[in-house]
């Protein structure tokens, strides 16, 4: 996991420039096809386009994984966290709903 | 006119296509339905002057009413909707492979051709009974597999042979609300020779439409009832191609495939900018001949010709009125990085007349196995095999930790372009390009 959330937030920490007028939020879809958690960084300028880079892709197929990373994550940042792919799931260990609507990356 | 189709070989082919392939992984990658959604692939490499679009969504297209190639970012225009992702080259050739594979349950090794990135060929002459009761049945039930297994949709033409099978794909299938298009010798007439455009059809570009319509061929049903005697004395062996393909007719045979006489190998690359110094320019052409003598290496590979190709900047070739030039040199065969370097940075030294460059290209040819080293009569044997060693020893190190690893400090000079390109595969994002 230290793998995981270390190349992620050292992406996060190279792409979040805190520009005037910008939006910035990270994006991660449950990839059924793969069996992986893809994680991209979004991010859109008022008058500009809306980007999504690649942040990383974490093989260890398992919730109680992914959780780790979403709550050390959310210790490091502020940065919305959208979900997809997450229907009716919940997280293993708070036992809340992973993503309250159908799709939040949409 | 009439044509005897009774001695043409029939098959069951399928031409199977990905819709808008990159696009579509990048999509599928971030769980938006590759058909709806608003995406555009677009490689900002420092050369790209800007943005280079590699792919664009169907929908993207549909909505601004993008043509297939618009290749610019100034030609995108900015929307809200609009989703702009870098490529990942490395991601598309895994997902090629995947789906290759899923193919390979469908036909023999030897009946599936892969003819581009996202593009295969499929001879199910001999299988497809085993999966259906028409080949059409089996086209879906393989749409049906890539899409549940991968989420990515293709679209597929089929034919009783590979040309028949493309044109299906390129003018039918495409246009087609089934993603399925499909030409047989019996419907030639009523498909290929209502093509509208002539241009549209594989093979002929706008150059040989032009020429065609010197000779007053305007689209497929007119040519296909030229003499193909008046065709091959216009046209040449190609002629007589032509006249085929709009008869629908291709004797070719998947099994057999074509060997290149001879094979070459070489890279090329255009500059992020235009290049006026010498030190600047030899320092790129280092790094390419380094990058091409690795390769060959890799390759187990000598080569007996070195090429250099030097394109000059736009208002270079405004003033000189020549393009570039490009000379080739027949050499001992070699696979040294610093005998190749010497070679081409001679041939540069030899016809540069301090014109502006923006493109270089190194080309090595007449290849042959390196079946051990050649010593030089007139050197020192250790001196040769040491420096042999070492080239080797580099390229282990740069297999095992990446070509970065290791670079000439040159490189980190103000010209040097390596250490960027080093994780590019075809100029873009994604991989090692040095294997």
């Amino acid at each position: 996991m230290n793998d995981d959330i270390s190349i992620i937030w050292g992406r996060v920490e190279q792409l979040f420039k805190h520009k005037y007028q910008t939006m910035y939020w990270i994006e991660v879809y449950n990839d059924r096809f793969d069996d992986t958690y893809n994680f991209f960084f979004y991010a859109k300028e008022k008058f500009g386009r809306q980007r999504s880079i690649p942040l990383h892709t974490v093989k260890d197929y398992h919730l109680e994984h992914l959780e780790g990373i979403i709550d050390e994550l959310k210790k490091r940042t502020q940065l919305t966290i959208k979900f997809g792919g997450f229907d009716k799931l919940y997280w293993p260990k708070s036992q809340k709903l992973i993503q309250r609507k159908a799709s939040e990356v949409e | 006119m009439d044509y005897d189709f009774k001695n043409e070989p029939h098959g069951v082919y399928f031409l199977i296509d990905n819709k808008s392939f990159y696009a579509s992984v990048e999509a599928s990658m971030r769980g938006k339905n590759p058909l709806n959604t608003c995406l555009v692939v677009m490689s900002e490499q420092e050369n790209t002057n800007g943005g280079l679009i590699l792919a664009t969504s169907p929908e993207v297209k549909r909505r601004f009413h993008l043509k297939a190639n618009v290749s610019r970012q100034r030609d995108l225009p900015i929307d809200d909707d609009i989703l702009v992702v870098p490529p990942r080259m490395n991601l598309y050739i895994e997902r090629n492979l995947e789906i290759n594979n899923i193919f390979r349950r469908f036909v023999a090794d030897e009946d599936l051709l892969p003819y581009s990135i996202d593009e295969s060929i499929l001879d199910l002459t001999h299988s497809w009974r085993l999966f259906g009761n028409s080949p059409r049945e089996v086209a879906e039930k393989i749409m049906d597999i890539v899409h549940e297994e991968l989420g990515l949709y293709l679209t597929i033409g089929i034919g009783d042979n590979p040309v028949q099978s493309k044109l299906a794909l390129d003018n039918f299938a495409k246009k087609d609300p089934s993603r399925i298009g499909e030409i047989h010798y019996q419907t030639v007439p009523e498909t290929i020779w209502k093509i509208p455009e002539i241009t549209d059809v594989w093979g002929i570009g706008s150059r040989t439409a032009k020429h065609l319509s010197r000779i007053h061929i305007h689209n497929m049903d007119e040519l296909a009832h030229t003499d193909p005697f008046v065709l091959t004395a216009e046209m040449g062996l190609m002629g007589a191609q032509l006249f085929a393909t709009a008869w629908g007719v291709d004797r070719s045979n998947l099994r057999k495939q074509h060997k290149p006489k001879e094979a070459s190998l070489g890279n090329s690359q255009v500059l992020p900018r235009d290049y006026r110094n010498q030190v600047e320019i030899e320092t790129v052409i280092k790094e390419i001949g380094e990058q091409v003598a690795s390769r060959l290496r890799h390759h187990h590979r000598k080569a007996g010709v070195i090429s250099l190709g030097i394109g000059f900047s736009y208002a270079s070739s405004q003033d000189t009125g020549r393009s570039g030039f490009h000379k080739s040199r027949t050499v001992e065969p070699t696979d040294s990085d610093k005998e190749i370097v010497e070679y081409l940075i001679s041939m540069f030294e030899e016809l540069w007349q301090h014109e502006t460059i923006r493109n270089i290209a190194v080309y090595t040819g007449r290849l042959s196995a390196n079946t051990g080293q050649q010593l030089d009569i007139f050197k020192d044997p250790e001196e040769q095999i040491k420096e042999q060693k070492s080239e080797y020893i580099l390229d282990d190190i740069r297999k095992r930790f990446g070509f970065t690893s290791l670079i000439y400090a040159r490189s980190l000079t103000a010209g040097g372009t390596a250490i960027n390109r080093a994780n590019l595969v075809g100029g873009h994002n994604g991989g090692n390009a040095y294997e």
